[in-house]
């Protein structure tokens, strides 16, 4: 213990910089760790709600265990082997989470909702745990070192470091390197912060330690490639020919026998020789037209569609694709015919559609199910319309949702219902072809379901949509049958009440018999749970936190819905979110010296009404279709406004809270997290959906006045801060 | 279908509430039986159908879903009260050695006593009859309905027929004194006694056997390998005519030694005669993560059941592909020449090949 006598405990520079380091690793930890759950898993709002739910609880929890130790007992040293610890965990989480998942599952299965909450539980513990512990001895020993509670600074510095992770992710590592790849920069970046640290403080032992642990892991880790090892065992059977990850998500290629296999976050898109899908995709909506010229296909133009659209004699196929990654990898690996009258465009579907001036006579989308608000953005009224803007004349769009086979559920009726109304809301006629798929045809024309007598007519070589295999009379049949089946005053969905992914939702759940309403009421029990039992401070940085997630993702849905999903716009509306929480804590800090609860219940008012306001500013952004620039720079703003108010929020909170920094500082992050957490499910998979965005934001705005009214009657009757 | 929709009463909606109004007779519903082979048990009583032989206490279903414990008497709710009816090809079932080119009334109500991950009638196989929209349509009902429709051949299916085992055999009954066939579409996961009483009324089955290893049963199906073998036997010894339908799932069963094992198995045990259907998965319910079955090995597996023996082997699910044909076994040539559902051409004389004169086995007319 004599090399201690030399230790000095308040290494300023170091320990700022290793906060920082510990915002930049958690941030893109994070946000890889999420990317593969939601690969392995299932990427719809509640699996994503449920994952973050969990990282910030377990983080909390972290942060809250942080409490046990004693004040004095809290040393740099602590700090320097957590930093040790985390540098491995995030590399250790992500490869235990592609090995166990056909071992501890059925492999090749989807997983269910409870398994999903508590694999992901278990396997975020140890890294979470840390990360939350860590950031109490930071609060703690800078607090100590500077004689003042610096819960505030930690915060903003922890901001800072994530937002350049998040900026470095999104610019530079996800381009750069591969998950595991990305996962072994964090490990560095992790070591070398603490062999710094642990340089300043003079903890040469633990150094030299810290130096032996980066020349092992240099051999073991670095010259394995884990990325190829950890998919072997996702695809067993396979051979795997591409694995990359993209800003879009991960895009894996395979090989079984002669058919290559294509999937896009984990789930199995198209193979080769799918003649049944390609065919039903294609010819249901083309044999419509009599001659076809204009085609617009949205998506999914890789799997052999293509070729089918060009037995027809047509003069121009537009193909939009989001994720050039996809176009790129895929062509060598797929048969895309290579001829001019088929021109690939990389955008957003809704942006193109906005934008051209193109008219066309069939528009195909073989976009996936409405699982998510951002694919719903594709089955709404709205985007309906701005197809019908850029149809011909009696031309026809084709859209489609999960076969209901020989019978369908109730889940099914109502999924299928909105698709119909939304549908009859825009065009004159609208038909469903019963097959692999329930195939939603709409047109301002007479449309006919006749196909297989069609395709004879006009002779159209086919293999499996034809007489042989499609009865048109039983065909006929099975629509009507369905289609008695459907409510057609079912709700129509929109692009701000996007009902249609709720019920998606709602089907999903069922496979498992899992009643949707049940987790509402969980949730809603934790809300008033955490409403009647925190202090009033807690209760106001938990209300914060709860509407900060709420915003930053109903902005980024906004954004979404008017121009587009723009990964990068993505990225840096969510810096710049962090950004603003960083500068309120910095500011409030700084600036704004005296403060009482009266300043911290007045800005809870601000975050209230801040967000009644911002449903109207969007619906005025979306009807008065601004310019791009101007409505990417207004969201920016209020994205960065209510970060800023939030941050605010957090500094006037560490300093109203009476007691220990320890306590202090965990109670008050665990507090902004769980809050960030529950806003982020409840929202996201419910008040969303079924209010709409405008009764959303008053009932999120009204919870911040319901909780002035709490703590003021709470001080009335005596509780103490 | 729409004609049958039409002809029947309009599909009602029960919701669970319906089981509170109890009829003034022993029975939870209209649409319920005394459920045939039970017994009793100390805890309530002990259904003996399939081989989860089931324990039921007072109130509770069996894992079909469908039996359920009405003071301690075995009551089937799945009785009279179908929730999927339509008019199919035959060759859907698939069933190429029977009857070929016409067209079969297929109901099935709710319920099943397997758990496939894979199942492509989850909707329906994975809930009970409680929960369904059904018609109702009992047995004397159902093979007037079939007859209406024009059908000869009634297909009890889509779920599975041995979880309403009470509503096919009495269905399958009136059926046979109408001249009507009876079809069985199954995993054949039950016990010999009810199988035997089963048969005396069912023409034609596809027995879906799903592999040949009974751990792979066991996770994948929640059921066990010997008793489909044993049903295998049973049938074709009570002379019903029998297809087996092999769904070749990348990963699980798509083990070419395995499948050369169940080949050699099948053979053994007299059952070369009877077509064996190779099908295609597609990703399905929860197995979702999986790519379909590459037609090679399809093609593969064809190749090995007719080495070990078996006569006529077809690929399913693929469109285009010339393993749809039935050739004969001694010339080679082409019997019956397929495309979909449709029969191209047909080169059987008498039940035997137009060519050399070899006998085709299957029911032809």
């Amino acid at each position: 213990m004599i090399y201690l006598l030399k230790i000095h405990e308040k290494p300023r520079l170091g320990l700022v910089i290793a906060v920082v380091i510990l915002g930049i690793s958690s941030i893109i930890t994070q946000i890889i760790i999420l990317r593969e759950f939601l690969n392995i898993f299932y990427g719809n709002e509640l699996v994503m709600g449920v994952i973050l739910a969990n990282w910030m609880l377990l983080t909390g929890l972290g942060a809250f265990i942080g409490k046990l130790w004693k004040y004095r007992g809290v040393k740099v040293f602590n700090i320097l082997v957590f930093q040790v610890l985390i540098a491995f965990l995030p590399l250790l989480t992500v490869f235990l989470l592609n090995y166990l998942k056909n071992i501890v599952f059925t492999s090749g299965s989807m997983i269910n909702m409870i398994e999903i909450f508590y694999a992901s539980f278990v396997l975020l513990i140890p890294y979470c745990l840390a990360s939350g512990l860590l950031f109490t001895f930071f609060s703690v020993i800078i607090s100590r070192n500077e004689n003042r509670n610096s819960i505030s600074k930690v915060y903003s510095l922890d901001a800072i470091g994530s937002i350049l992770g998040g900026l470095g992710f999104n610019f530079i590592i996800l381009f750069v390197f591969s998950t595991f790849q990305s996962l072994k920069v964090i490990l560095l970046i992790n070591l070398v912060a603490a062999f710094v640290l642990a340089n300043y403080t003079g903890y040469t032992r633990f150094k030299y330690i810290v130096l032996g642990i980066m020349i092992i892991a240099g051999v073991l880790v670095f010259r394995v490639d884990m990325d190829t090892l950890a998919k072997s065992f996702l695809f067993p059977g396979q051979e795997i020919l591409v694995n990359k990850e993209t800003p879009y998500g991960n895009i894996v290629i395979t090989r079984s026998g002669d058919q290559n296999n294509f999937y896009e976050h984990g789930v199995p898109i198209f193979s080769s020789d799918n003649i049944m899908s390609k065919e039903e995709d294609v010819h249901y909506a083309m044999i419509q037209q009599e001659s076809p010229q204009n085609i617009l296909l949205i998506s999914g133009g890789l799997s052999g569609t293509i070729a089918e659209i060009l037995k027809y004699p047509v003069g121009l196929i537009d193909y939009v694709e989001l994720n050039p990654w996809l176009i790129n990898i895929s062509k060598d690996y797929c048969n895309v015919p290579d001829t001019s009258t088929v021109n690939i465009i990389i955008s957003d579907a809704r942006i193109f559609v906005k934008s051209t001036e193109k008219k066309y006579d069939v528009i195909i989308s073989n976009l996936a199910e409405p699982t998510t608000i951002q694919l719903n953005r594709y089955y709404t009224q709205e985007f309906f319309q701005e197809l019908k803007r850029i149809l011909n004349d009696g031309a026809v769009i084709s859209v489609s949702l999960p076969s209901t086979l020989n019978y369908i559920s109730e889940e099914e009726i109502k999924l299928n219902s909105i698709l119909l109304s939304t549908l009859k809301s825009v065009f004159n006629n609208v038909l469903l072809i019963p097959g692999g798929k329930n195939y939603f045809l709409a047109s301002d024309s007479i449309l006919n379901i006749n196909i297989s007598k069609l395709i004879n007519e006009r002779n159209v070589a086919t293999e499996y949509v034809n007489e042989y295999y499609i009865d048109d009379a039983l065909v006929r049949d099975r629509s009507e049958e369905i289609l008695s089946h459907l409510d057609n005053t079912a709700k129509v969905n929109r692009d701000f009440v996007p009902v249609s992914s709720f019920s998606h939702l709602q089907l999903w759940l069922s496979y498992f018999h899992i009643n949707i309403w049940l987790i509402a009421v969980l949730l809603i029990f934790l809300l008033l749970l955490f409403l009647f039992t925190l202090n009033p401070v807690n209760l106001g940085m938990f209300t914060a936190g709860f509407t900060a997630s709420s915003m930053e993702f109903l902005l980024i849905i906004a954004f979404q819905i008017m121009h587009g999903y723009i990964y990068k716009y993505t990225g840096v509306l969510i810096t710049l979110f962090m950004a603003g929480l960083a500068a309120g804590a910095i500011i409030g800090q700084g600036v704004i010296r005296k403060i009482n609860i009266k300043t911290y219940l007045i800005n809870q008012a601000g975050i209230g009404l801040f967000v009644i306001i911002v449903p109207f500013l969007l619906i005025v952004l979306a009807k008065y279709n601004l310019h791009r620039v101007l409505t990417e720079s207004v969201i920016i703003l209020l994205a960065m406004i209510i970060g800023f108010l939030v941050g605010l929020q957090f500094n006037f909170a560490s300093r109203l809270q009476k007691g220990e920094v320890k306590k202090v500082a965990a109670s008050l992050y665990s507090a902004d997290l769980f809050g960030s957490a529950l806003g982020a499910l409840i929202v996201a998979v419910f008040l969303l959906p079924l209010l709409g965005i405008i009764k959303l934001s008053l009932i999120i705005g009204s919870l911040n006045f319901l909780v002035i009214l709490i703590i003021f009657v709470r001080r009335k009757i005596g509780t103490k801060i | 279908m729409g004609g049958v929709a039409a002809g029947l009463c309009t599909p009602k909606v029960f919701a669970l509430n319906d089981l509170k109004f109890k009829l003034p007779s022993d029975k939870p519903w209209k649409w319920s039986v005394e459920a045939k082979f039970y017994g009793e048990h100390v805890l309530g009583v002990e259904c003996q159908l399939c081989p989860m032989y089931c324990i039921i206490k007072p109130g509770k279903s069996g894992d079909c879903r469908t039996r359920k414990n009405f003071d301690n008497k075995l009551i089937s709710i799945a009785y009279g009260n179908p929730c999927a009816i339509h008019i199919d090809p035959v060759e859907k079932k698939p069933l190429y050695h029977f009857l070929p080119g016409k067209k079969i009334f297929s109901i099935a109500t709710a319920g099943c006593n397997l758990r496939c991950m894979n199942c492509q009638n989850w909707t329906i196989s994975q809930v009970s009859p409680e929960t369904t929209r059904n018609y109702d349509l009992m047995p004397v009902k159902t093979v007037e309905e079939c007859l209406n429709n024009k059908c000869n051949l009634i297909a009890y299916t889509y779920s599975e027929p041995i979880a309403f085992y009470e509503y096919t055999y009495d269905t399958s009954k009136i059926a046979h004194s109408h001249g009507v066939r009876n079809v069985m579409v199954s995993a054949g996961f039950i016990n010999e006694k009810p199988l035997r009483a089963l048969c005396k009324y069912i023409d034609a089955a596809n027995i879906d056997l799903k592999s040949f290893d009974n751990d792979i049963y066991m996770k994948l199906n929640g059921g066990t390998l010997q008793p489909v073998l044993d049903t295998l036997k049973i049938m074709k010894e009570e002379g019903v005519w029998l297809e087996i339908t092999n769904l070749i799932i990348p990963t699980w069963t798509d083990d070419m030694d395995m499948i050369k094992r169940m080949c050699e198995w099948l053979c053994k045990n007299g059952l070369e005669d009877n077509p064996l259907h190779f099908s295609r998965f597609h990703p399905m319910y929860k197995l979702t993560q999986l790519p379909p079955t590459p037609v090679k090995s399809l093609i593969k597996a064809r190749e090995i059941a007719l080495k070990a023996g078996m006569k006529y082997v077809y690929i399913g699910n693929v469109p285009g592909s010339d393993a749809q044909n039935t050739l004969c076994p001694e010339c080679k040539k082409i019997i019956i020449e397929r495309k979909g559902y449709r029969i191209l051409q047909n080169n059987l004389d008498s039940g035997s090949c137009k060519f050399c004169g070899s006998k085709i086995s299957g029911v032809w007319s």
